[in-house]
């Protein structure tokens, strides 16, 4: 995997925060509310309890595949250089679930595999082949 | 919702390149519905438009309406065009508005195809209402349209039923002997094999060009009045029985969600039957709004046509084919007729259950439900029923 776009995502307000978030950790995190439930993408308030008393947590660096797709026609330019690519829909122990560009072969994705997570320079989280 | 009825259906030609803005086309729509119905341009009071492209204001302006009562837009994507019929009867119904213009229209095929000479409309899709989401959370991924959105929903339907590309396949080739009855269709003189399909290019699996939707541009517009208005006019009476809108939890995250085959459709078809007098049993035909083969086959069952993981043993047994028991998108659908939102699902359902199908007409039809399908899976359905 080599033609993916590493970039800065330019997000804006709590998807920012979250990207820094990763950043300054070197890992994962998510949004986990005060009353214990997490969240992902972040929200001002919890869907399960209503306060905004929150903070970014890390999360396993592990998740198992629940979904995945394998683009093969870019739809944007940027992505020219990049297909064919993987995209996963992961979850991981603590139940979160995200979806996420798969940097390993894509035809060795399957449901119900572990990938590993990692995340770039930017704080943009990954899937990568499980390490052995 | 029984007091309000379909009068009058009207669509514009299903271009593969215009020259017309969105704007124009809807207009042409709009009018045709006006003369479908026997209605007059200033009989319209109120105005429900496509979230992007025009206004309720521009609209009464071109039609010269000059005393516009209601206009209301909801942003559920392509189900917005069934989501915009139930907002019109709500508002006949509830005294808001005597005869409500619901039209869509789009540029589908050339605002990916910029040509010379032809205009760009200033306003254009208001994309989604995730649109943070998809900016800042999914483009990032490379997630940035469509069919990735939609293609792990896919694949883990196929993983949970054991559904495969021959199921797919089979819609999409019911849609496209559909669209052969269809003078309009974009697709009327182009069969398709198996074979075809199976060759067809991979976009994003389990995507093939051939699952995905046509880009059009097109527009079409129905008009909603009161049953009782509906006698006196032109055509015969089409009522709307019942409509629902449903959006998954959470809405605006497709990865977020504890079950990806949970669909806005569950909640809306549910909403759509009650009080509605009739059951999914009592269908005669159904409108399935197949921006993707995959999608089509779980709305099926989500509609309650089928039961979870079956709708392929039905698509493929031909129960969904014209003279079968139970025909889905007479006209083609998204897939060979043309894309305009749906809205051309409508208006087909409102020929069948009038008698005015010509080629495409199933004997007898009294009752009929049409989904639709948007943004991260919300849905809508509507059921239409034959006047009484």
């Amino acid at each position: 995997m080599t033609g993916f776009p590493e970039s800065d995502p330019g997000a804006s307000g709590l998807h920012a925060r979250w990207y820094e978030a990763n950043r300054l950790a070197g890992r994962l995190t998510a949004q986990r509310c005060e009353c214990g439930r997490w969240r992902t993408p972040a929200r001002y308030r919890c869907p399960g309890c209503g306060t905004d008393v929150w903070s970014f947590e890390p999360v396993a660096p592990v998740g198992r595949v629940v979904s995945w797709t394998i683009t093969r026609r870019p739809l944007h330019f940027a992505f020219a250089e990049a297909v064919p690519y993987g995209i996963v829909v992961v979850v991981t122990d603590e139940g979160v679930r995200f979806l996420l560009q798969y940097r390993g072969d894509p035809d060795e994705i399957t449901i119900d595999d572990e990938v590993g997570i990692a995340v770039d320079r930017f704080g943009v989280p990954y899937a990568d082949s499980r390490p052995d | 919702m029984s007091a309000a009825a379909i009068v009058g259906v009207g669509e514009t030609p299903f271009h593969r390149g215009s020259p017309l803005l969105p704007v124009e086309l809807m207009l042409e729509a709009s009018l045709a519905a006006l003369d479908d119905a026997g209605l007059d341009r200033t009989d319209i009071d109120g105005i429900c438009p496509p979230p992007g492209y025009t206004s309720a204001e521009e609209l009464a302006v071109n039609l010269g309406v000059t005393d516009l009562a209601f206009s209301a837009t909801s942003s559920l994507g392509g189900a917005s065009s069934i989501a915009a019929i139930r907002n019109a009867a709500l508002a006949v119904r509830g005294g808001a508005a005597s005869c409500v213009l619901v039209v869509v229209g789009w540029n589908g095929f050339s605002w990916l195809r910029p040509r010379e000479g032809v205009p760009v409309p200033r306003h254009g899709l208001a994309l989604t209402s995730a649109q943070d989401v998809v900016t800042d959370v999914m483009v990032p991924q490379g997630a940035i349209g469509p069919p990735q959105f939609y293609a792990p929903v896919a694949n883990r339907y196929r993983h949970t039923y054991g559904i495969d590309e021959h199921d797919a396949a089979a819609f999409a080739l019911t849609m496209r002997r559909h669209a052969a009855n269809n003078d309009l269709a974009v697709m009327r003189d182009r069969p398709l094999t198996l074979e075809d399909y199976l060759a067809s290019p991979m976009i994003s699996d389990p995507f093939r060009v051939l699952d995905c939707c046509l880009e059009t541009d097109a527009a079409a517009a129905i008009l909603v009045t009161s049953e009782e208005r509906a006698r006196d006019l032109a055509q015969p009476v089409v009522s709307v029985l019942g409509a629902g809108e449903g959006r998954p939890d959470p809405p605006d995250d497709i990865a977020g969600r504890d079950d990806l085959l949970h669909i806005g459709l569950h909640g809306a078809a549910q909403r759509a039957f009650e009080g509605s007098g009739v059951g999914v049993g009592d269908l005669d035909t159904v409108g399935i709004y197949d921006c993707f083969t995959y999608i089509a086959l779980l709305q099926l069952e989500a509609l309650g046509v089928c039961g979870p993981g079956e709708a392929g043993a039905f698509v493929r047994s031909g129960a969904a084919e014209l003279g079968g028991a139970l025909p889905v998108n007479t006209h083609g659908g998204l897939l060979s007729q043309g894309h305009v939102w749906g809205m051309n699902h409508v208006v087909e359902m409102v020929r069948q259950l009038r008698g005015t199908a010509g080629a495409s007409q199933v004997a007898g039809a009294e009752v009929g439900a049409v989904t639709g399908w948007g943004d991260f899976g919300d849905g809508t359905a509507i059921v239409l029923g034959a006047g009484r």
